[in-house]
């Protein structure tokens, strides 16, 4: 074989390995988009699509953060607060999220966003629960994108043996092939800043308030994670404003009303704790005649506000700079 | 480790990875230390039995080449290995089978045996390595293949881990050549990646979106606390069910085994060849397990006379043989009575032949003709779906049991009034597997047609190749039976 013939062969197997590298190469990529919109497809995303458009907004371009469980998401109107208040803010709030699932909540809005404040409901701080349900810790985590605080919050949180079905939660969703609906394939889910709207109405009842002076301290546990979130956003130069939403007993018994009372003490103690750390604390049990809720409209059911008392509750907080703007 | 868990998922991209990097002379050295943590995944303790086997008929096979011209010696020598590695196999596996047995039939002449205290667990995969490490030990003694010198070589030949645990149980003459050769491979090769990589999706595809599937409705209605409740038709599609379970998910098994096996350049034989599209008991044997039932015509049918000592002899051969068969896929008379019942269908088979050809002839039934073929595959699949109940059973009472309840009545309509949808699969997973079951009869008559699937998928345009994994990928991944809230199922064979 002469010179040039071999060259002629060397650079056609270059060529041809060059080729394969390319193909292989193109081929991962259109199956990783693949898996990924399959994985976004099928994923159960009724109670996690905030944080999914929260992942995907610009960095810096959120001033505020809501954070905490549904009466956090029912009782602001994050959409209200721009258009008329021109607070940027965003709901991050998830069903039933715990003090520590907060904790990493506020991480994951340092961590993609770095917003101003963070506004914390503090209802979970009455009680000793890291997670509720694995369905619920899922619809925490599985709408957070690939970050530290996943990871961390995961690795915390989670137990060992389920960590993998968090990281990979295609394994937990697949089957839900046979029930997807037009929805499911939406990528821009309802409010670009996570508001929650609800327009059942149930009528509800005056809500009986306990002394100020009535105070019980909150669980040891949470409390760390409480000291940790304070810790983390002094760190990294958030400011905090906590706050508590009023609520009713579930029913109209006096057991269901000792429940209650028992919250509002810790969250009066709280409230000592916040004005210990600098945070500025509102506690709504004690201005509800001030807001001057409609109790025959202005609730879903005992426990939750409705888009009436939303809309109301928004606007007093905004108009007495409770947001911290 | 199972194929369709997540460890798997890891474990063997990066063996892949390390044996397409590592020295050529370093390949032997690494599928053997990934066979053995492959096997340690289930029980540590039991890789001791699979050296131990390992180097009796490695040091049996030195042995017996050595004394190749003193017959005493070779008898002795093989005799011994055998004897070794089936005494392990029946201390693990038929111990306890035996000594129950042996203490009912003296309980009836009054004498009591004390309870049997050594409860061994099952090691995975015993019957497999076993019966390979045995067959390479009679290959040997027959001169048929060279004894193996270097026992790294040998002992991946027993342990190599896509074959380890559910077989196929592969001739020393097929695999030890390409375990001698494997320095001199050349891996890169694109076609026989691809080619691997498709027939491993396609096991997956069987075993997670059919098998796994079939089995939550066969699981239903052989549930020993729903025996009475199911009847007739029910029973008879369960039992039709069971058998493309079990196909699927054995056939699933070896067609990742044998893909995994050929992207690292070592040609596994084949299990399966279209086995419910066999025409008689005699066809069906040829195609299924084909591993094992060549295993047991070589070494058992064979060596016993086989047909060349009368008929007779030859009849109660083919009994001993799937006597044997059935009891070596368990220590349980369910299983002996399965392999019986093949063996007496296929022995009727051969004495009724020239019977049905004269009735055949008389009644002017054409027999050349896709109607009767069609016919003789439904009889067939029909027939070995009923003796399955056997198989699947834990005891032969409960068979009879099942069969009893498949012929108490006559009620084709849950076919059509929605009874078969209230059991564990609904119309949408119904849908999934007529679908799955359609491919694989499609695959089946392209395999009965000598057309290899994953040959025809190579010489396809990159296009279409590219669409048909990205299908197949999202249909595992969609349909398939796996997450939190699903144990991966194991592989049926696995426990044999």
């Amino acid at each position: 074989m002469g010179f040039q013939e071999e060259l002629f062969q060397k650079r056609r197997r270059g060529f041809v390995v060059l080729k394969n590298v390319f193909l292989s190469g193109l081929f991962l990529v259109l199956l990783a988009l693949l898996l990924g919109r399959l994985m976004y497809v099928c994923r159960d995303k009724r109670d996690n699509w905030r944080q999914d458009n929260f992942a995907q907004l610009p960095r810096d371009s959120v001033d505020v953060v809501f954070i905490g469980n549904s009466h956090q998401f029912c009782s602001v109107n994050t959409d209200l607060l721009y258009d008329e208040y021109g607070i940027n803010g965003f709901m991050l709030a998830t069903p039933a999220q715990t003090v520590p699932m907060s904790y990493y909540a506020a991480m994951e809005a340092i961590e993609l966003q770095h917003p101003d404040v963070i506004v914390f409901e503090v209802l979970y701080c009455a009680n000793d629960f890291r997670t509720v349900l694995p369905e619920l810790s899922h619809s925490f985590f599985d709408g957070m994108p690939a970050c530290r605080a996943k990871w961390e919050g995961i690795r915390d949180l989670i137990e060992e043996e389920e960590r993998i079905y968090y990281h990979l939660n295609f394994g937990r969703y697949h089957s839900r092939w046979k029930s997807l609906t037009e929805e499911d394939f939406q990528s821009d889910l309802t409010s670009p800043r996570g508001s929650f709207f609800c327009d059942t109405i149930e009528p509800n009842w005056n809500i009986p308030v306990v002394p100020r002076g009535e105070k019980k301290e909150m669980p040891e546990e949470m409390l760390q994670y409480l000291e940790k979130m304070v810790e983390l956003c002094r760190e990294n130069d958030v400011r905090m404003v906590w706050y508590v939403a009023p609520f009713n007993a579930l029913k109209d018994e006096e057991a269901f009303y000792e429940d209650v009372f028992e919250r509002q003490r810790v969250f009066n103690w709280v409230e000592d704790y916040a004005q210990d750390q600098g945070i500025p604390f509102y506690n709504l049990f004690y201005e509800i005649d001030q807001i001057g809720f409609d109790w025959e409209k202005d609730f879903m059911d005992t426990q939750h506000l409705n888009c009436y008392g939303q809309e109301k509750l928004t606007r007093y907080m905004a108009e007495r700079g409770y947001f911290g703007f | 480790m199972l194929f369709n868990s997540l460890e798997f998922v890891v474990f063997f991209p990066v063996v892949l990875m390390i044996y397409f990097l590592i020295h050529r002379k370093l390949r032997v050295f690494w599928l053997l230390i990934a066979s053995y943590f492959f096997y340690m995944c289930w029980n540590p303790k039991y890789l001791l039995l699979l050296l131990f086997s390992t180097a009796v008929t490695w040091g049996a096979g030195l042995l017996l080449e050595r004394w190749r011209e003193d017959l005493h010696k070779k008898r002795a020598t093989a005799a011994a290995a055998i004897l070794l590695n089936f005494g392990i196999l029946f201390l693990f596996k038929y111990l306890d089978f035996l000594w129950h047995n042996f203490s009912a039939i003296l309980g009836r002449f009054h004498v009591t045996l004390p309870e049997n205290t050594v409860s061994l667990l099952l090691p995975v995969g015993i019957s497999f390595y076993i019966f390979q490490a045995v067959g390479y030990t009679v290959d040997v003694y027959r001169g048929t293949i060279a004894a193996e010198r270097n026992f790294p070589r040998y002992a991946l030949f027993v342990s190599f881990f896509p074959q380890l645990v559910a077989g196929p149980i592969e001739r020393s003459g097929n695999l030890l050549p390409q375990v001698r050769n494997l320095e001199k491979l050349k891996l890169w090769d694109s076609r026989r990646l691809q080619e691997g990589a498709l027939t491993m999706l396609y096991g997956y595809l069987l075993k997670m979106v059919i098998a796994d599937r079939a089995a939550v409705f066969v699981n239903t209605v052989f549930n020993v606390e729903n025996f009475g409740t199911y009847q007739g038709i029910t029973v008879f599609a369960a039992a039709a069910l069971f058998a493309i379970q079990i196909y699927c998910d054995f056939a699933g098994y070896t067609c990742i085994a044998v893909g995994a096996a050929r992207i690292m350049g070592i040609e596994l034989m084949h299990n399966f060849d279209a086995p419910y599209l066999a025409v008689s008991f005699r066809d069906f044997w040829n195609r299924w397990h084909i591993s094992l039932s060549s295993w047991f015509r070589d070494y058992l049918y064979f060596p016993l006379g086989g047909s060349r000592k009368g008929r007779l002899r030859k009849y109660l051969n083919i009994l001993i043989v799937f006597g044997v068969s059935g009891l070596w896929h368990g220590a349980s008379w369910h299983f002996v009575v399965w392999g019986a019942l093949h063996g007496i269908c296929r022995v009727a088979g051969e004495l009724t032949a020239g019977l049905r050809e004269r009735l055949w002839k008389a009644l002017h039934v054409k027999t050349d003709v896709f109607s009767f073929r069609l016919w003789r595959v439904s009889f067939m699949f029909a027939a070995v779906s009923i003796i399955w109940i056997f198989f699947r059973v834990d005891a032969v009472s409960q068979a009879f049991v099942l069969l009893k309840n498949m012929t108490a009545v006559w009620n084709p309509w849950v076919l059509f009034d929605g009874s078969l949808l209230e059991l564990g699969l609904d119309g949408k997973d119904w849908n999934v597997l007529f679908l799955g079951m359609g491919l694989l009869l499609g695959a089946d008559l392209l395999r009965l047609k000598k057309i290899s699937l994953p040959r025809l998928y190579v010489r396809q345009n990159l296009v279409f190749r590219w669409l048909v994994v990205l299908t197949g990928v999202c249909a595992v991944l969609l349909l398939g039976a796996y997450g939190a809230e699903y144990n991966a199922v194991r592989f049926i064979y696995f426990q044999f």
